[in-house]
């Protein structure tokens, strides 16, 4: 037996030490994010009541009102950057996994991409300036591309709905007449479309005037796509190359191959994906600074300047009234509390659906 | 009798995207009607590879080439203009690994009866049940269609993937060692289950295990380096080998 007691006790202190350093620097994050999360709790506390999500700012000095303006506008900036964004992020992670696997396209994009993810957010912010802000008095094309994607996504539920009451009207049995059915709900479905687009884009969508919501909306946009075509690519590639295969030698197209077996097989990557650059999006500031700028009145119009949680903060926090830094608190807090639901919530799921 | 042929293999040769060396090297074999054919040899001698020729797996991957001809009813299917899908249809193929689809077991069973256009739920239901049956798997999942087939054990899943191989109806079922995921019970069942299935269609089956290709098959190619060495009945090839190559690799003596 070879056994050297003073060089295993060598051993032993090595790995002790090593264990000791690696935990205590895990401690030392976890403390800062718990001093973060008790004193933005603690502030945030004091101003949360049901008054700031009800009214709108009152005037500097005057006590009272609430962060309505805030509330609405960040939920809406998200809402339509999440339209735009998210559509293009999931058809460019499908074409980059599935159509145009390892060729050089790909890994030119995926490469892009992930700059993109790391481009500090206020160039984003700057750049949206440049094309959609700066421009006074130009199409808006942030809002059409918007309402477009809006318009999209409402026609395609509503051909959904009405293939489906096709099919309990009229149970079709012969091929041809399958073919005739479902053709016809196409084009009901483009024109509805294409309907809907024209009432959206008169009711949602003015000329630029200088700071616009659209704006906002596009740059958050721009920091959601390389999220969800990265997440989206990395999915789709674990799902395996035989289901694909199978899937194949059952006669199906690339197309059925992606809609019912891969995108199928790792939806749930996905959807936490989109859900986790939607979290990501919420909290962002600099892009909001000269796109949407913000605004002390309520409103709901795209067009004009709007307020949004993340502006309102800066803005507040800066300010000189004792007021303002609760409300700043409060809305931190909020915030704070719905990113990290949103994250816990979408890791759980993640974890149930993995575990066995 | 005489046995019937199904497909006929003509001088076919294959190169893989970027390779110089053909894969598989002037294959010539005939494949009889309600027959099962074994085809074995160590590994990397290109039996999976011409397998995966019979329902043109190859295509997938661009670059991949062939040479030469096989006659399926005297079609080339190695023809440009032969339908793809046509030729899934004809030739169903189950692979080493169990793959069910993220969907219940009985939307598995329908799917490739779904990408053909039946979409009556009557219809589906008889297809799928008569599938199940022939798999042998209809007892066991009965009361569970709408389970997830994800849950389903290793053999069951693999019968399953038979069972939806079957649901289309093909002339040919091609299998690409089928039980080596498989404990030996899952096993002995999917054998049986493969002489079971020759009453209705052409089998091919390529097998690392030589006991299983001497229960199953009722013809036997043995290939070597890309090449068809040996090709003949299953009893012949076990017991009187022509070539010694044969004979050597059959009683252990390399592989």
């Amino acid at each position: 037996m070879i056994y050297n007691p003073s060089y295993v006790k060598k051993r032993k202190i090595k790995s002790y030490t090593a264990l000791f350093l690696s935990t205590t620097a895990a401690f030392l994050g976890l403390f800062w994010l718990g001093f973060i999360l008790w004193d933005v709790l603690r502030h945030g506390l004091e101003g949360l009541n049901l008054e700031l999500f009800l009214e709108d700012p009152a005037p500097p000095g005057i006590p009272g009102g609430g962060l309505r303006n805030a509330f609405v506008g960040q939920l809406l900036i998200v809402f339509y950057a999440t339209i735009i964004g998210v559509p293009i992020g999931l058809l460019a992670g499908i074409f980059i996994a599935e159509y145009a696997r390892g060729t050089k396209y790909a890994r030119t994009i995926s490469i892009l991409s992930d700059i993109m993810v790391s481009v500090p957010s206020i160039v984003v912010g700057t750049f949206i300036y440049a094309i959609l802000v700066k421009p006074v008095g130009y199409i808006n094309w942030g809002g059409l591309v918007a309402v477009g994607f809006l318009s999209a996504i409402i026609s395609v539920i509503f051909g959904g709905l009405l293939s489906f009451i096709f099919k309990l009207v009229f149970p079709v049995k012969s091929a041809g007449a399958g073919k005739f059915v479902r053709l016809l709900v196409a084009l009901i479905t483009v024109l509805f479309g294409v309907v809907v687009f024209l009432f959206l884009s008169q009711k949602l969508v003015d000329k630029i005037q200088g700071f616009n919501g659209w704006a906002g909306a596009v740059s958050l946009a721009f920091i959601m796509i390389p999220v969800v075509l990265r997440t989206t690519e990395d999915m789709l590639s674990l799902v395996p190359w035989t289901l694909r295969e199978a899937a194949f030698a059952l006669g199906a197209s690339y197309y059925n191959v992606i809609k019912d077996v891969v995108v199928r097989a790792s939806i749930t990557g996905i959807l936490t994906g989109v859900i986790l650059s939607i979290a990501r999006v919420a909290g962002e500031t600099a892009p909001l600074l000269f796109t949407s700028f913000n605004n002390s009145y309520f409103t709901t119009n795209m067009n004009e300047p709007i307020a949004s949680l993340t502006v309102t903060i800066f803005n507040y926090a800066m300010g000189p009234y004792e007021d303002w830094h609760v409300k700043a608190w409060a809305a931190s807090l909020v915030i704070t509390l719905f990113i990290l639901a949103i994250t816990i919530i979408t890791r759980t799921i993640v974890g149930i659906k993995y575990k066995k | 009798m005489k046995d019937v042929e199904k497909i006929k293999v003509e001088h076919l040769y294959f190169w893989y995207a970027k390779s110089e060396n053909p894969a598989l090297k002037d294959i010539n074999m005939s494949i009889y009607e309600n027959k099962v054919t074994a085809l074995i040899g160590p590994s990397g001698c290109g039996k999976t590879t011409l397998l995966r020729c019979f329902n043109r797996m190859h295509d997938l991957y661009p670059g991949n080439r062939y040479e030469g001809k096989i006659l399926l009813d005297n079609e080339n299917i190695l023809d440009k203009d032969y339908d793809l899908i046509k030729l899934r249809t004809k030739v169903g193929m189950v692979f080493q690994k169990p793959t069910p689809f993220p969907m219940s077991i009985f939307d598995n069973v329908a799917y490739g009866l779904k990408l053909r256009g039946i979409n009556d739920r009557a219809e589906l239901e008889k297809r799928v049940e008569k599938a199940l049956k022939q798999a042998a798997l209809w007892d066991e999942v009965k009361d569970r269609l709408n389970q997830p087939a994800t849950g389903l054990s290793g053999g069951q899943q693999q019968r399953l993937v038979i069972a939806r191989a079957l649901a289309v109806e093909p002339e040919v079922l091609l299998f690409d060692e089928p039980t080596s995921a498989l404990d030996p019970i899952s096993t002995a069942k999917i054998e049986e289950l493969v002489v079971e299935l020759k009453k209705n269609v052409t089998i091919l089956i390529v097998t690392h295990n030589m006991q299983q290709a001497a229960r199953v098959s009722d013809y036997t190619a043995f290939m070597y380096l890309g090449e068809l060495i040996e090709f003949d009945k299953t009893d012949i090839i076990f017991t009187s080998p022509k070539k010694k190559l044969t004979e050597d690799y059959i009683t252990g003596k390399f592989g």
